[in-house]
């Protein structure tokens, strides 16, 4: 919802741009975080006291036992730097892993066109059905024949083409789930799958959606979609390495401005 | 203030480098349009035969311009070595291209002529691993400069897509996709992989791609391993490998191929999208993307899956396939994947039998249809200059079904007439491009339709090398090897000729080949004597002469030569052409055979016998065109100080 908002301006605009801002921001916030959930003032002072210890290894390079004796002080500092991070970065680290879901979710596949079908594949939880008990129905959907039932592996996969290109509604055996995206503009949430169990998962991987039960149908499913990979300064990124990139490149410079001690 | 610059430039900087990256500067702007159409194989004879048959109204509005033209080829008339005449203008002394396949005079290694891979200069090696401490890097061999570079240095744009004999494209200002001469991921020209359970389609041949023995060990499943480009990061390049696993629902007549993640539910009979598939050559750290199109031929009662030759991803291509880098990237996005390889049709697979006359034209229209759409989209998006379009379609599938049009084909009763009509339909869809180029036309704009070479039947194959040997020009020590490649049947110290690639002949001289037998002084008595004998050879079967014309390399084309030029061109009479086994250096038992492979249509004869076509908006003001002219007569159409040096202007009156 709150990504939703923040990527308002960049509906209509190509999916790099979203993903830039977000990262960007994400870069920025974490280090606000870092800074507010951290005590700067120990950080900076062992820092100093860390920079105090490499010129002491540097000056004595010619007397070994005083080497020793600052690499050991050293050693010291970086356990209790570790120790002074770890705070901030537990807080961090959920909303970074909500941030990180949602991305991938957003960002991480596309659905296919109109016109190219996608292969669903759906699990049950014993035995399959007979073939004749199968029942398909999409709403906003175009089921394609044949089934493939692979018995070995409780699974039935076939294939399915979004009317409209965006979002319809898959009915098998009475589980009803979600397919496609939430919304026509870049950055909606594409879903890759659905599950009927209720589980914190679904929190932190935004793609599964909540599969409804109402008879024997299977208990999971997932959509083969493609990948996707950004053309940025020449290469062809994943979202995840143009996230950690430039949400990196953001978190130095935001520490660098707001005087940040990391 | 400090903040507020920053957010200015955290926010600039990334669109900064993306409108970098998606081109928003603009280059000087021309008011002159030219489109050119490559039409590779259209032939004069049946395009006039269609026009009569009225199949065709929009190439018969185009020779109301400047009329129905033959265009003079190349010598020989091979694809590379005609466009590279056109490219350049000049012939293949200049350029280089002499034939598909030249060889190391040294030891008579054939390569391919258009292009050569050279692995990287040093490694570090670690255990089996082999780190590069510089890159590969791929050669383009055809030398001479493209005739664009007088208009791109004048600040027209141009564009050449799918362009021949330019892979790795030129690095100039022009945008450029490769054509003709790209090879697939494992560096062939198109090497397909058939999975099969079949025994009888078993077989160790490796030409034009390999079957794989697969099983089923009760649980439906096969596990077919798909072999990727060699990987130059592990000693002894061993080929990298991934895994597909194909679930078969016999009932159904249907099977969901599982591929790295992802699956893909296809029905007997039915073609897959393109699969891009990623090949690790250090896991996590380097790999590879190719892209595949599966065919399941059959499911029930054996499996018979296809896979097309692994493709570079234009997405993400391993090699150098466009120029700007991005280009083929942006294609791709735009239009999803397409094939890449130079001879995107499958005629090997056709040849070997792996797919049906049937099969085989289903691949074809698919490659036609990518090819028009790239087509449509290129030619909404041309606004002035150059732009270049090259066809494959006709070339390939002409080659693969002229024994339908040729009553003397020894294939012509076995195969169904209604493949006539396919010829009909393609030639039929050149003219809707035709039409699609001429509603784009305004007085500004200048359409021109031209093609490499025309057609002829290949129904008898000339093996070469036997009537050399034959006629005491080579010796055979070893029978039993007659039939292996690369001649492990002969006696080089007794061999005074041999012949190799499509159309050459080289003489085994002393001072250039490792076992030459023949001294530099008997040469041209040699090359008169072979001249005099090979265009006396007749068919015993028709007692037609079989070779037009033996032309001696340095009297059509004075100069030097380079050492791998051939010394003889072999100019084969019209449904005669050298033998699949000559150009690899073989042996068989009989000078003249029927051609019974379904590549029944050639243009590798004498260049007189296969002209090619042009059709413009503009009329030539000359006689006899040539390839080689056209590359100054297109520049000329602008209106640029300096005209590039090879050919002549045909349509200015002067040839000037």
């Amino acid at each position: 919802m709150v990504l939703d908002i923040l990527l308002l301006p960049f509906r209509s605009l190509p999916s790099i741009w979203g993903l830039l801002f977000i990262s960007l921001l994400t870069g920025i916030g974490m280090i606000s975080i870092f800074r507010l959930t951290s005590n700067q003032e120990k950080i900076s002072r062992l820092r100093k006291k860390m920079l105090g210890e490499i010129f002491g290894i540097l000056l004595h390079v010619s007397s070994p036992a005083t080497v020793m004796k600052f690499a050991g002080r050293l050693i010291w500092s970086n356990t209790l730097y570790l120790l002074y991070i770890i705070k901030p970065l537990l807080v961090i680290a959920i909303p970074f892993m909500l941030i990180w879901g949602q991305l991938d979710a957003r960002y991480g596949t596309d659905i296919v066109d109109q016109n190219t079908s996608v292969t669903v594949t759906v699990e049950y939880e014993d035995s399959l059905p007979e073939r004749d008990n199968i029942t398909l129905i999409g709403n906003g959907i175009e089921i394609i024949q044949p089934l493939v039932m692979v018995d070995t592996l409780r699974q039935v996969s076939f294939r399915i083409i979004l009317e409209d290109g965006t979002i319809g509604s898959l009915d098998v055996n009475g589980t009803s789930s979600t397919v496609g995206k939430t919304g026509t503009w870049n950055g909606a949430l594409i879903l890759r799958g659905f599950d009927t169990e209720n589980s914190l998962k679904r929190l932190f991987c935004p793609w599964v959606d909540k599969g409804v039960v109402s008879g024997d149908g299977p208990i999971s499913g997932w959509y083969s979609l493609k990948t996707v990979r950004y053309e940025v300064l020449g290469g062809h990124w994943s979202w995840l390495a143009v996230f950690l990139v430039f949400s990196s490149i953001s978190a130095i410079a935001g520490a660098k401005i707001f005087d940040v001690k990391v | 203030m400090k903040r507020r610059k920053f957010l200015k430039l955290a926010a600039l900087s990334p669109a900064a480098l993306l409108a970098l990256k998606t081109g928003c500067a603009r280059t000087k702007s021309s008011a002159k349009r030219v489109i050119v159409l490559g039409i590779d194989g259209l032939d004069p004879f049946l395009l006039r035969s269609f026009i009569h048959e009225g199949v065709m109204p929009n190439a018969a509005r185009l020779t109301g311009y400047g009329g129905l033209n033959r265009l003079g080829t190349s010598n020989p008339p091979q694809s590379p070595v005609a466009w590279s005449n056109f490219i350049t203008g000049y012939g293949p002394n200049v350029h280089g291209i002499f034939d598909f396949i030249h060889r190391k005079p040294s030891t008579i290694d054939p390569y391919l002529s258009t292009s050569r891979v050279i692995g990287p200069g040093r490694t570090i090696s670690i255990s089996d691993w082999r780190l590069p401490l510089s890159g590969a890097k791929v050669e383009l061999l055809r030398k001479g400069e493209p005739f664009w570079n007088k208009l791109t240095d004048e600040g027209i744009p141009v564009k050449l897509v799918k362009l021949p004999v330019d892979f790795p494209p030129d690095k100039g200002k022009a945008t450029i996709l490769s054509g003709l001469g790209t090879p697939d991921m494992r560096g062939s020209q198109g090497s397909f992989t058939f999975f099969t359970d079949d025994a009888r389609s078993i077989s160790n041949s490796t030409s034009g791609g390999v079957v794989v023995a697969v099983r089923d060990y009760g649980d439906n499943c096969y596990r077919c391993s798909i072999k990727g480009p060699e990987n130059s990061m592990r000693a002894g390049n061993p080929e990298m490998e991934i895994e597909a696993e194909v679930r078969v629902d016999r009932i159904a007549n249907a099977a969901r191929i599982d591929i790295q993640g992802n699956s893909y539910v296809l029905a007997a009979g039915e073609w897959s999208p393109w699969i891009r598939m990623r090949f690790d050559a250090i896991p996590h750290i380097s790999s590879v993307s190719a892209i595949g199109r599966f065919y399941m031929k059959e499911i029930t009662p054996k499996l018979n899956l296809y896979l097309s030759p692994l493709n570079i991803d234009p997405l993400d291509p391993a090699l150098p396939i466009s120029t700007p880098a991005g280009y083929s990237s942006d294609l791709a996005r735009n239009l999803g994947g397409f094939y890449t390889q130079g001879f995107p049709e499958d005629t090997k697979a056709l040849s070997r039998g792996i797919l049906s006359d049937e099969e085989y034209l289903q691949q074809a229209w698919i490659v036609l249809q990518e090819r028009l759409d790239l087509f449509h989209h290129e030619l909404s998006r041309f606004r002035d200059g150059m732009f270049f379009f090259y066809f494959s379609s006709l070339d390939l599938n002409i080659h693969m079904f002229y024994r339908v049009l040729d009553p003397n084909s020894p294939l012509y009763a076995t195969t169904s007439p209604r493949f006539k009509g396919a010829i009909r339909e393609l030639y039929m869809k050149i003219d809707s491009v035709i039409g699609q180029a001429l509603e784009v036309k305004d007085a500004n704009t200048e359409v021109i339709v031209l093609s490499d070479h025309g057609f002829a039947p290949f129904n008898r194959s000339f093996n070469l090398n036997t009537w050399l040997a034959s006629e005491g020009y080579s010796t055979i020590t070893s029978p039993n090897q007659r039939n292996q490649d690369m001649f492990a049947a002969i006696d080089w110290s007794s061999t005074a000729a041999y012949g190799l690639g499509i159309n050459s002949l080289f003489i085994n001289r002393a001072d250039r080949e490792d076992n030459g037998s023949v001294a530099p002084e008997q040469v041209q008595d040699l090359l008169i004597r072979l001249k005099r004998d090979l265009e006396s050879v007749t068919d015993p079967a028709s007692g037609r002469r079989v070779i037009d014309n033996a032309y001696i390399t340095s009297e059509i084309y004075p100069g030097p030569l380079p050492d791998y030029a051939p010394d003889m061109i072999i100019g084969y009479a019209r449904c005669y052409r050298s033998s699949w086994e000559t150009t690899l250096g073989s042996f068989p038992e009989e000078v003249i055979t029927d051609n019974l492979d379904k590549w029944s249509g050639t243009h590798c004869i004498d260049p007189a016998a296969v002209p090619g076509v042009l059709l413009s908006t503009a009329s030539p003001g000359v006689e006899n065109p040539n390839l080689m002219d056209m590359g100054r007569s297109i520049a000329g159409l602008f209106d640029i100080p300096v005209l590039p040096p090879g050919g002549r202007n045909i349509f200015d009156e002067n040839g000037s």
